[in-house]
């Protein structure tokens, strides 16, 4: 049985979004080290190709020290073949690394690699051939064929960054290995395949939550794809509703209860619903009062305040009128309306404002 | 609006009470505890009823504070006249919740719906609950004022509370426009210290920094570029080096695979050399190794055919022996006839023995043997004697088997008898008591036996013809017994026995006596051979010569010497003989093989075949040195060849590479430098990622602050618009009611009073308009009043309520009192006043 290993968007030297420079630096590192742990799950686990779906760096320049770090890599296992399709951020490479006979490319036309009877094919999409590619793909319809691009599935639209599944049904494919889309997905392609990403290696910021990792493929009579959790920190975005909180203190239960933190993890936590309590900083208070239950949390307050002005509206007083004036403004949303009117109405009352 | 009349079923402490109200002033002058301000609040109460008690509240609510004390229905009515109509409202109340109150309201004694529970006041007034009782009721504190400028700030807190706490209205505004201040401010020297502006200046120098760091990033493609095109210079240059490196070291390998092969032509020349004095050439190894071999053996032949002799001693002693046995050699047989007879002399001559049985048997017979008729008489006796012992027996059988254990005890008891005085004999010299007890025992049992049998013929005592027989049979037992006792044999063990031990006896006696005359016989026989021996030997041995025969078997023994040594020198005679021919063969052979060789390849070898081969060794071995050394450096030269892959020796003249190398390792060092300048770029451009998100981050932070200033300027503005929106709404107006009302002060008080804008009262005194603090306290109390006059003709959108004043005048002596009555009395023309004093001093009517 051949092992072989789906990943993609890997996107050595990205920046961490949304992190402190400490934590950015240590996340960026961990990218790297998930991608070295990966070669030696592959070693470990008897897996003869790694099949990279594009986006294995960030940037069409990438660093001296992240292709070096790769290349390192790729030499340091030379029983295990690296198929490295490159992607939107990874198009063009600063130089070239020499003599490394594991490290296998795809160029602009379909370039294919044979391993006992299975054959992996693809092709770098372009401006020049988005729109070809699919007549030229021809495979032996007796051979597992693995064919591997870097772009969005579309369902009839061809481009650059694109991937037209309509024109891929029937050729002959048992798995299609996508690049780009940073969650994990598989589906069903036509009556022999079966298309999916892998998703990225790692979370970078809060627009790639979830399990993170790659795909097991296992290739007999057919292939078997099986996603492999691999990240080393799960990003997590969670939705408080903190409607019940009758204080802060409520409310930092309910967060407590309801995201349930790890150390190992990063959070960002939505405080949702209408509150009935006044507090200033709620998000604050909340991510100091929980940030060393898990590596990372930042909490956004997208709370409302249950505040009923009505029983002001007709008072014959500063009060009854600054409210009026307020809601009459219409330079203001009505968030900002009811912030207005939780402020002057602290002020009014002679507390401290901030 | 006008109130007319209540009705209290119960309230607080009041209870069944009716009351009119007048339409200007209607006085209620009670003591202290008649429940004037419990009257103040049914008014209110019945207007705007109560809110539900809250559980758990600490201050006690109005409904529970005006829960009837001495019980009854709570509550009552009011009329009033409204828009041209007379309503009555009433209301009864719950204990605790407004959800239980009862609500009727009636319009000129019609229920009406008009009017909801709540929203009485609201209907009649168009005022809130708190507005209605901020403006409508006045105490001795709202109108206890030092200064007029407290009037201004009343009347403002009045419009911005609602609660009994005051507003610092200016210093709100203050505060927020601090706020707004620490968001925004101006810059001081060019400095920012306002979160807006010094975000902005980060901002500001953010983006200054990444636009400079953008630069370097920029510059990294240019590096790269460089870089790349630098390696690949360095990349032709390390190649052109390395193949001209490729020549120079072929060149030299071409030379070391010169050296080789001129080596090896060194020595097939010294091949050749030897070669010459061998035209027809030089035997192989296999006749090389046959040489060495036939040399050697001939070398052994010709030494083992030297030692091979038969010598003169050995031929004089064979001569000797052979004159000695001119007639033969004896055969083995007669030797071993000899050595027989021999034998037969040396052996000893055998003596007759007589065993101890038959020297018994010669001491009880001594020549007097009974013949075997006597033994056959003798033998009948026995034969009658033991037939008549069983037929006495037989008759005794029957009477005695009754008896026969006691027979059998009776011989236990002789035979234990005999036992025990052997054993008291035996044990005497051990033990004499034990011994004399077994004796003693032994003698009883003893006398006990011989005592039995005569019981048992007692009892027997008929046999006569037992008698009979048996003295027949002892008579023919003496006879027998006389017979063996001759020849020493006894009837102890009984006839029969005795007897057969003596037919035996004599037998064996007879069988002995024949045997020892056989043996005589033949003793005579071997003296006669043995002497026919000895004759035989020594004429044999004679007929060799040897006269010694002392020693019959030492004279055969040398005799048998001197055959052996004369066969074996026979034996040597004939062997050397045969080897010597042998041996003359092999030298032949080899001769032919050795010479054979030498002549085929034409070397002269002489007769000395050893120093021949080691001189045509040492050539051979010279010669297969040299060839093999030659064919050594030929191989180690074409596998040279082969490993370093010379094929054709490379053309041209050795390039210079001194500069390309200077050059490479320039590039080199450049290469390492630019990396160290990538590296250092590729910093700054991660740094520069950074950078970006602190710009983000900053950004966002801008937004924040910017949006926080909108709110806290659109606070500040809108407390402010509030405010003006007050001022314009009510403060002017009410200024001019104010002065409407001064009128009735002047009128009054005899002094012409101005308010000011501010609501800084003045007035003119003298023609002159003085500050307020040279107003009477009266004259403040009379302005206050004024001022709430005015403000509840503003505020009131619907009919103009009435005045609840609840002693406001306590505080005031008689003179400033008597001003102020004046003033009330006049105000009261146009509007209906409550009043409520617990003094007859205080009383305006």
């Amino acid at each position: 049985m051949l092992k072989m290993i789906h990943c993609a968007d890997i996107h050595l030297g990205s920046k961490m979004q949304r992190l402190p420079k400490e934590k950015a630096n240590e996340r960026k590192d961990e990218v790297r080290a998930t991608f070295t742990r990966m070669v030696e799950y592959a070693k470990e686990n008897g897996v003869r190709a790694v099949l990279i779906a594009g986006d294995a760096f960030d940037s069409d320049r990438p660093f001296k020290k992240d292709k070096n770090r790769f290349y390192d890599i790729v030499r340091k296992y030379p029983e295990i073949d690296f198929l490295y399709l490159r992607g939107n951020h990874d198009g063009e490479e600063s130089y070239e690394e020499e003599g490394l006979d594991n490290l296998k490319r795809f160029g602009d036309s379909w370039t294919s690699y044979e391993y006992e009877g299975v054959c992996i094919s693809g092709v770098e999409l372009k401006a020049h051939n988005a729109t070809s590619i699919y007549a030229s793909l021809a495979l032996d319809e007796r051979k597992i064929n693995i064919v591997t691009l870097h772009g969005q599935v579309e369902n009839g639209s061809s481009g650059v960054d694109k991937v037209n599944l309509v024109k891929l049904k029937g050729k002959n494919i048992d798995y299609l290995a996508l690049g780009h889309i940073h969650s994990y997905s598989n589906e069903k392609l036509d009556e022999r395949g079966r298309y999916g990403y892998s998703g990225c290696l790692e979370g970078r910021g809060f627009d790639e939550t979830g399990e993170k990792g790659f795909v097991l493929l296992e290739i007999d009579a057919g292939v078997k794809s099986t996603f492999v959790p691999f990240a080393w920190r799960e990003i997590v975005e969670t939705e408080v509703d903190i409607s019940d909180a009758t204080d802060e203190y409520t409310a930092i239960e309910t967060v407590r209860k309801t995201a349930r933190f790890t150390s190992k993890n990063l959070y960002r936590v939505r405080l949702v619903g209408d509150i009935s309590f006044e507090a200033d900083r709620l998000a604050e208070g909340i991510e100091n009062e929980c940030k060393r239950e898990c590596y990372f949390l930042s909490v956004k307050d997208q709370t409302r305040k249950k505040i009923d002005f009505s029983a002001y509206e007709k008072e014959v007083s500063l009060r009854g009128e600054f409210i009026r004036v307020i809601l009459r403004d219409e330079s203001l949303s009505e968030e900002e309306k009811n912030e207005a009117i939780l402020l002057g109405l602290k002020a009014l009352r002679g507390e401290e404002v901030e | 609006m006008r109130l007319i009349s209540y009705h209290i079923e119960s309230f607080g402490k009041i209870k069944n009470a009716d009351g009119d109200f007048s339409q200007s002033i209607t006085q209620i002058c009670q003591k202290n505890g008649y429940g004037k301000t419990t009257l103040a609040s049914f008014i209110k109460a019945m207007f705007y009823g109560f809110a539900t008690a809250k559980s758990g509240a600490k201050a006690f609510s109005e409904r529970e504070r005006y829960f009837p004390f001495e019980g009854g229905r709570y509550g009552g009515n009011i009329v009033f006249e409204w828009q041209g109509k007379i309503y009555r409202v009433e209301r009864f109340f719950d204990e605790k919740s407004e959800t239980k109150d009862e609500f009727t309201a009636y319009c000129d004694r019609e229920r009406t719906n008009i009017f909801d529970i709540s929203g009485v006041g609201q209907t009649v007034f168009g005022l809130d609950k708190d507005s209605f009782a901020k403006t409508v009721f006045v105490t001795a504190d709202d109108i206890d004022v030092q200064t007029t400028e407290s009037i201004s700030e009343r009347l403002s807190a009045l419009l911005g509370k609602a609660d009994d706490e005051s507003v610092d209205f200016k210093g709100v505004c203050k505060k927020l426009g601090e706020l707004e201040k620490e968001y925004k401010r101006s810059a001081k020297n060019g400095v920012h210290n306002d979160k807006i502006g010094k975000t902005k200046d980060d901002i500001k120098a953010l983006k200054t920094k990444i636009a400079d760091w953008k630069q370097t990033e920029a510059s990294l493609g240019a590096k790269y570029e460089k870089r790349n095109a630098w390696i690949a210079e360095k990349t032709a240059l390390d190649a052109r080096i390395r193949k001209e490196d490729g020549k120079k070291l072929e060149l030299s390998r071409w030379k070391a695979h010169d050296e080789l092969v001129a080596e090896s032509s060194r020595e097939r020349a010294v091949a050749d050399g030897i070669l010459q004095n061998y035209p027809a050439g030089v035997p192989s190894e296999a006749e090389m190794q046959t040489l060495k071999s036939a040399i050697g053996e001939w070398k052994t032949k010709r030494t083992e055919r030297a030692s091979v002799s038969f010598d003169g001693e050995k031929e004089a002693k064979l001569q000797t022996l052979k004159a000695k046995f001119a007639q033969g050699v004896p055969n083995e047989e007669t030797l071993a006839r000899v050595q027989k007879n021999i034998q037969t002399l040396s052996a000893p001559v055998a003596q007759a023995e007589e065993s101890a049985e038959y020297q018994a048997l010669q001491r009880k017979f001594g020549g007097n043997v009974p013949s075997e008729d006597e033994l056959s008489k003798q033998e009948t006796a026995v034969s009658e004697y033991t037939t008549r012992e069983v037929q006495i027996k037989n008759m005794l059988v029957a009477p005695a088997t009754a008896k026969t254990q006691k027979k059998g005890g009776r011989y236990a008891l002789i035979l234990l008898a005999i036992v025990l005085l052997g054993a008291g004999a035996g044990l005497f010299s051990v033990q004499v008591a034990l011994a004399t007890a077994c004796i003693a025992v032994g003698a009883v049992l003893g006398v006990a036996f011989f005592l039995l049998p005569k019981v048992g013929k007692q009892e027997v005592g008929n046999g006569a013809e037992i008698a009979r027989l048996q003295a027949e049979n002892d008579r023919l037992k003496d006879k027998i017994t006389a017979f063996l006792v001759q020849y020493g044999y006894y009837v102890e063990h009984g006839v029969e026995y005795g007897f057969a031990r003596l037919k035996e006896d004599a037998r064996r006696y007879v069988q002995y006596q024949k045997e020892i005359e056989e043996d005589g016989r033949a003793r005579k026989r071997a003296s006669e051979e043995r002497e026919n021996a000895r004759k035989e030997t020594e004429s044999f041995l004679r007929s060799f010569g040897i006269a010694d025969l002392e020693d019959l078997q030492g004279a055969f023994g040398k005799l048998q010497r001197q055959i052996a040594e004369y066969e074996s020198l026979l034996a040597d005679e004939e062997s050397a003989k045969r080897k010597c021919e042998s041996l003359d063969g092999e030298l032949d052979r080899l001769t032919e093989i050795i010479v054979g060789i030498f002549n085929r390849y034409q070397i002269d070898c002489g007769e000395d075949f050893e120093s021949a081969y080691e001189r045509l060794q040492e050539d051979i071995r010279n010669l297969r040195g040299a060839q093999a050394r030659a064919r050594e450096k030929a191989e180690r030269a074409e596998a040279y060849k082969q490993k370093n892959g010379l094929t054709e020796r490379p053309l041209g003249e050795e390039t210079d590479l001194d500069g390309a190398r200077a050059r490479s390792e320039k590039l080199g060092r450049d290469i390492v430098a630019l990396d160290g300048e990538i590296e250092d770029a590729e910093t700054i451009v991660d740094a520069l990622r950074d950078l970006e998100s602190s710009l983000e981050e900053k950004q966002e932070a801008l937004e924040i602050y910017e949006r926080r200033l909108k709110i806290i300027s659109a606070t500040k503005n809108g407390l402010e618009t509030a405010d003006k929106n007050l001022r314009e709404k009510f403060i002017s107006p009410i200024r001019e009611r104010f002065l409407k009302y001064a009128q009735a002060i002047e009128r009054a008080l005899g002094e012409k009073v101005v308010i000011k804008e501010d609501f800084t009262v003045q007035f003119d005194r003298g023609g002159k308009l003085r500050e307020d603090k040279h107003l009477s306290a009266g004259e403040k109390t009379v302005c206050a009043l004024c001022m709430r006059l005015a403000l509840v003709d503003n505020m009131y959108t619907g009919e103009q309520p009435f005045i609840v004043m609840d002693d406001p005048f306590v505080h005031l002596d008689a003179e400033h009192f008597a001003c102020t009555a004046r003033v009330v009395k006049e105000l009261s023309k146009d509007r209906q006043i409550v009043y409520f004093t617990c003094h007859e001093s205080r009383a305006i009517l």
